[in-house]
């Protein structure tokens, strides 16, 4: 009585076949999509006085400042640099003087250091930005490492780690992630409609060097406006005479955006407990991330500036902006006409994934996606009740869990029960938690039984 | 010259050989938005009409309706910083002297006076508000709050692209900042336990009319009782144990209405609100409550109720009996339902509206059919539980030589199915292993039929496979994405 698992597309010696239908997964929740700054044209933020630009902005090692206090800096210069394979340099991202090296508070409970750059307003280009020179895959690591890219889907991972794909691992898919699942979030829609001829320049040159023969773009079908735009351009009999890239409409469905489920929506492969999409022979870019790639390479100018969504029953007037990193929260919502009701939740991200702030001065990273304010009437405050063991979240989990079972191991601190019921394969995506009737706190258990199973490991 | 005034772009340097050359000609500046914005000087847009009606009011006569309450009707806060406000504040505060004494329609005069320079919208008018920019600061605090009841609605209009200074853009941020930190996801479905058990009371509704028409006044009674009973003892056990009330999740009102219909309509008052007592408070309370009990409350108390009073709990009555002579009738108390040999319907009609004896609401097929459909249309229960059970009933009938459709309408299969075996505390979480469970329940029920005295076997079925819950989804645990083998 178990459930056959769809076999994989392509075979080890036949072609790629193109799917027309995305591959049906496990679970997934329909949301209220709330696109409504879907329309509205990105504006670019008027340069804020100062920015503070983390030294921890990606996956990986936290960056060591290059610069001290008092130093001028300009537009794209390197102020940070990794200090692992895993990181990514950091630039400035306006011109300025230092003003100093401070240290401020993550997300996650860390300390990192952080320049703060008092800007003159005059957005002065560095004079060492010049457009890289990109012929093979191993001059793009190298140039996407200098561009200071990390994943702009809201992950933040290094992209050239990415993209350095090892020798023994063998890609023939490129799938691009348009799917932006998150209610409220249209920033890469933006970046669909507004800039459409980036995107498939970027998919182009990735194609070349990445040498495969399968572009797979995923938008969901709830923009279609963007799946048109992006299939006449793609329809290109020059720039891709065998039809390799191609848009897959994608169930409007979260967390379609995802990266195991998005690789398993478009492939049908199935990117195993810990393993890579590189492992099923798939490379997962962010289409903001594509085309930043294009712009890079033509103009040299690395990763300064963000377009984020800025939405929610307390924002006065939502809209995409353009932000320098490291700019604070307030300053932009300031220019999205300030709040209309006393703000209750301020969140760094969709509302499904996104980290509650309590400072709105906090400065945005590279990876933000979007500012969603909420007010009093749209914040849900009840309490817990008990398990009534209805099985909703099991229904709804992308990927294939027992929440509720592994809330009973977390209880139970049973590090074995944890394994058994592979916590460390859930993705913190919420769908447990928004369907619970008792409105139990679901995704922080399941945070607890990551953190009990790494504790006991390292015992180990 | 900067990069991007080259329009003809050669990626990958001008005269390298390698296979890679792009030679993309772009029509748009790529650049674009990494050019600074900067702040533009202090200039003003063209001020919109309605804008100097709102502003039309001075200090003093915007502090009278601050005090004075008149501003009811105002709509809620939308502090916009834009320009528009500050032009027919400062022009006011020339014009303040004179306004002082007028009354608000004489403010319309003053109005009109003040639209004609503005009506040229090309023209901007820097002088007035650089006179007075300390004066921007007070007016702004003030104009978001006063919107006297007779002012039209302002228009929203986007605010042109730069930054105010300090004082006006804060009048936007000027919150108390009560931000709440709390774990993601922030948005809820929005379905509750209660709205969970509500819709099971919907579901119940059908049938428990059929029962009251078939059974007169006797089965509201029951009804009532079993009701009343389950939450006064789910009070009253949660305030001895000190622990949260929970009868407003509706749970204990579900399980006194599933063991109602479980009872003979002529049963003994009593027994009832034993039934019920022993329902929530032994076999769900003692265990935990809501979510934690090990079998289903309501057919556990009819199973100790029909081993502790057995000849009562089969004493059954046909429909009606209270239409034709009252309660002393020779209807009222016949005997057996139609498993047993003696009492047959008459046709398969009956079976399906239930014109037969039995249980307050295990009679009317089409009752419980009707609230099964509700309750899958609400994604209530899924499909599993009730179509394996009641195809296995039906499948193993017929292979035993019985009349499947006969064996699935009569007894208590279709309450049972639909109901009773669909509780979400003692049945398997996951798909599989809710199969399994349905497929568990027929199986049993069939073979007590068959091979033992009892009359019916529904209840025991399902109790022996509550109990096997745990072991069953251990067994059919899902497979996580992405695993090759099966969580054991």
């Amino acid at each position: 009585m178990l459930m056959k698992q769809a076999k994989p597309i392509s075979k080890a010696e036949g072609e790629l076949i193109f799917p027309t239908r995305p591959f049906k997964g496990y679970g997934g929740v329909i949301l209220p999509h709330l696109k409504g700054t879907e329309n509205c044209e990105s504006q670019i933020l008027p340069t804020p006085k100062k920015v503070v630009i983390s030294m921890q902005q990606h996956v990986g090692a936290p960056c060591n400042p290059t610069v001290k206090a008092g130093d001028k800096v300009f537009v794209g210069q390197p102020i940070g640099e990794p200090t692992s394979y895993v990181s990514a340099p950091i630039h400035s991202s306006v011109s300025g003087t230092v003003k100093a090296i401070t240290e401020i508070l993550l997300t996650s409970g860390q300390r990192a250091k952080a320049v703060e750059i008092e800007s003159d307003g005059e957005q002065t280009l560095w004079s060492g930005i010049k457009p890289p020179r990109v012929n093979n895959m191993e001059q793009l690591c190298e140039a996407v490492k200098a561009s200071g890219l990390v994943g702009l889907g809201g992950a933040g991972f290094p992209a050239h780690v990415k993209l350095n794909v090892p020798k023994d691992k063998k890609v023939d898919t490129l799938v691009i992630n348009g799917a932006e699942c998150e209610p409220y979030l249209t920033a890469d829609y933006r970046e669909m409609v507004e800039h459409p001829d980036d995107v498939l320049e970027g998919i182009y040159l990735l194609k070349a060097l990445l040498k495969v023969e399968r572009v797979i773009i995923g938008v969901e079908s709830n923009k279609p406006k963007a799946i048109k735009i992006l299939s006449d351009m793609a329809y290109n009999e020059e720039r891709d005479p065998y039809n390799h890239v191609r848009v897959l409409p994608l169930k409007a469905q979260y967390p379609q955006g995802a990266e195991k489920t998005l690789v398993h929506a478009c492939t049908g492969r199935r990117i195993g407990k810990g393993k890579l999409p590189a492992d099923v022979g798939c490379i997962v870019m962010n289409i903001t991330s594509v085309a930043f790639i294009h712009r890079y390479i033509t103009t040299g100018i690395p990763l300064v500036s963000k377009r984020l969504t800025v939405d929610g029953s307390a924002v006065t007037e939502p809209k995409n902006v353009i932000a320098p990193i490291g700019t604070p929260i307030s300053d932009i919502i300031r220019f999205c006409g300030g709040y209309k009701a006393e703000p209750r939740k301020l969140l760094m991200g969709g509302p499904m994934m996104g980290i509650t702030m309590y400072d709105e001065d906090t400065p945005i990273l590279k990876q933000n996606n979007g500012i969603i304010v909420f007010a009093a009437e749209s914040v849900d405050e009840s309490p817990a009740t008990e398990c009534i063991r209805c099985g909703r979240c099991v229904a709804a989990c992308p990927m294939h869990l027992q929440p509720l079972t592994i809330e009973n191991k977390v209880t139970k601190r049973d590090v074995e029960g944890l394994e058994r019921f592979s916590v460390m394969s859930c993705m913190e995506c919420g769908c447990c938690a928004f369907v619970c009737p008792a409105k139990r706190k679901l995704v922080q258990y399941m945070r607890m039984g990551k953190t009990i199973l790494r504790k006991a490991g390292e015992k180990k | 010259m900067t990069p991007w005034d080259d329009d003809t772009i050669v990626i990958g340097g001008a005269s390298d050989d390698e296979d890679v050359s792009f030679t993309g000609k772009l029509e748009r500046d790529p650049g674009e938005q990494y050019k600074p914005v900067k702040l533009p000087p202090q200039k003003e847009p063209e001020p919109e009409p309605e804008k100097i009606e709102d502003t039309s009011l001075t200090d003093e006569i915007e502090a009278v309706i601050e005090i004075g309450g008149i501003s009811e009707d105002q709509p809620a806060v939308s502090p916009q910083p834009t320009e528009e406000e500050n032009i027919p504040t400062s022009e006011d505060e020339e014009d303040s002297d004179e306004a002082i004494e007028e009354s608000p329609e004489d403010q319309d005069f003053q109005a009109d006076d003040i639209k004609e320079p503005s009506e040229d919208t090309e023209k901007v008018q820097p002088s007035i508000a650089e006179e007075k920019p300390e004066d921007k600061a007070p007016e702004n605090e003030k104009e978001p709050t006063d919107k006297p009841a007779a002012m039209t609605k302002r228009e929203e209009i986007a605010a042109p692209i730069s930054l105010k200074d300090a004082a006006e853009a804060e009048s936007g941020m000027d919150f108390e900042k009560n931000l709440l930190v709390s774990s993601s996801p922030h948005l809820h479905y929005g379905e509750t336990t209660k709205i969970i058990m509500q819709d099971v009371i919907i579901a119940l509704i059908p049938a428990a009319i059929i029962s009251v028409i078939y059974f007169g006044l006797r089965a509201l009674l029951l009804i009532a009782l079993c009701v009343g009973t389950s939450v006064l003892s789910e009070y009253i056990c949660r305030k001895i144990m000190k622990r949260r009330q929970t009868i407003g999740d509706y749970s204990a009102v579900v399980t006194g209405l599933l063991l109602a219909f479980s009872l003979p309509p002529m049963l003994n008052p009593i027994y009832a609100v034993i039934g019920s007592a022993i329902a929530i408070v032994v076999v769900k309370q003692m265990f935990g409550g809501i979510g934690m009990n090990f079998a289903n409350p309501a057919v556990t108390a009819r199973i100790v109720l029909f081993l502790s009073f057995a000849a009562d709990m089969s004493a059954f009555s046909r429909p009606f009996f209270w239409m034709n002579s009252g309660i002393d009738s020779i209807d009222a108390v016949s005997g057996a339902t139609p498993l047993a040999e003696s009492s047959m319907p008459t046709s398969l009609l009956e079976l399906f509206v239930g014109y037969h004896a039995g249980c307050l609401g295990e009679t009317c097929a089409i009752a419980l059919i009707l609230g099964g459909c509700f309750l899958l249309l609400r994604r209530i229960i899924t499909w599993e539980i009730p179509v394996c059970f009641i195809g296995t009933v039906f499948v193993l009938s017929w292979i035993f030589g019985q009349d499947p459709l006969f064996a699935i309408l009569s007894g208590g299969v279709m309450l049972g199915a639909i109901f009773m075996a669909t509780d979400y505390t003692t049945s398997p979480v996951n798909k599989t292993g809710k199969i399994v469970f349905g497929i568990g329940c027929g199986l049993l029920t069939v073979i007590i039929r068959r091979f033992t005295n009892m009359p019916e076997g529904v209840s025991f079925a399902i109790l022996l496979m509550n109990i096997l819950v745990p072991h069953i989804e251990r067994l059919t645990s899902p497979k996580p994405f992405g695993e090759e083998r099966k969580a054991a």
